[in-house]
């Protein structure tokens, strides 16, 4: 195996795949696409869109944004938002990745994506589930005046299971995304 | 603009060609390698429009191909390179060639992502402006380059 010719004809030579997937398949799953391109969503911004109108209609109909609703709820819904924001621009980041172009260009444009994913992931995703749950320590106390003593334990009960049950749940989810994009941007470079 | 009857004759021709590319990329995975190349062609149907320059449709291809790829390692995490035992193309009749191939695969896979698309391309016999477009280097470059990776898949395929 000594020219290149012959490794050349070796490689072109191999068992030509059959094909699995007919022309027409290509063709509708193509068409299908199209109709429906721009409208798949991640469930992660449907939940944080969803939780930030119900946040924003509450602080809304507030009577007054006075100590510990109003910055309590403020943080909430400033935390939900932005990290919405965050993750809407990076799927729009994503989708007009110009996938035409050589691929040394495109490569530096996802090994570019790849990294702020990363930041996300690990800084801003944090920051903002601390201001989060600030956001919602922060009136604790003040439910306790307003509602009746087996109430608010119940509530209690809930923050101290739910609060470090998510945010286990949402770091063991950050570290697979961050273990992830490690292999992938050392793969790429 | 390309017609339907345009995109018909350029699967038929492009599509081995892509399939193999992609099995090279992906370390001789057949599905994924199948999956990646019809998605080749779905972007293709989709972007019929946009198409204007037909005789750019070569790089188009091999560009959209490698680029796919490159986004398909993260959605696919059956890509490992320890695949390449169990999914490459093992033909029973001729053993030697079956050996050849695997090494060829073997010593794909070792290369660096940038050598790697270069000797996929020099394999499908892609000419060195098509290769210097595909890869976004200029020619001088390109020529160098594939002068000197020629050299070093034939003296692997020997020491192999």
């Amino acid at each position: 195996m000594n020219d290149f010719n012959n490794i050349q004809s070796l490689w072109s030579n191999q068992e030509p795949q059959k094909q699995n997937k007919s022309l027409d398949f290509i063709k509708s799953e193509a068409k299908k696409r199209m109709k429906s391109s721009g409208r798949r969503l991640s469930w992660g911004i449907i939940v944080l869109s969803v939780t930030a109108v119900v946040l924003g209609i509450i602080i809304y109909n507030l009577p007054n944004l006075k100590w510990p609703f109003g910055p309590g709820l403020l943080a909430m819904f400033l935390s939900v938002t932005l990290r919405g924001c965050l993750e809407i621009i990076s799927m729009i980041w994503k989708q007009r990745l110009n996938i035409a172009l050589p691929t040394q260009q495109y490569k530096c444009q996802i090994l570019r994506y790849y990294r702020v994913r990363k930041t996300l992931t690990t800084t801003v995703t944090f920051s903002t589930l601390l201001l989060y749950v600030a956001g919602f320590s922060i009136m604790i106390p003040a439910f306790y005046g307003y509602m009746q003593t087996m109430y608010f334990i119940g509530i209690l009960v809930f923050i101290v299971v739910s609060v470090p049950a998510f945010s286990i749940f949402l770091i063991k989810k950050s570290k697979e995304e961050l273990k992830e994009l490690n292999e992938i941007i050392a793969l790429l470079n | 603009m390309i017609t339907e009857e345009e995109f018909n004759n350029i699967y038929n021709e492009y599509h081995p060609k892509v399939y193999r590319l992609c099995l090279g990329y992906m370390s001789g995975n057949q599905p994924l390698a199948d999956d990646i190349a019809q998605e080749v062609f779905i972007k293709l149907w989709e972007k019929q429009n946009s198409i204007k320059d037909k005789r750019a449709i070569t790089s188009w291809i091999y560009r959209v191909s490698f680029n796919t790829c490159m986004m398909s390692i993260r959605n696919n995490k059956k890509y490992s390179s320890d695949e390449i035992e169990d999914t490459s193309y093992q033909p029973e009749k001729e053993q030697d060639s079956s050996e050849s191939l695997k090494q060829l695969y073997q010593i794909i896979d070792k290369l660096k992502s940038d050598e790697k698309n270069m000797a996929l391309l020099l394999l499908e016999g892609v000419d060195t402006e098509n290769i210097a477009e595909v890869l976004g280097i200029t020619k001088i470059n390109a020529r160098v380059k594939i002068h000197r990776l020629r050299s070093k898949l034939k003296n692997e395929m020997e020491q192999s």
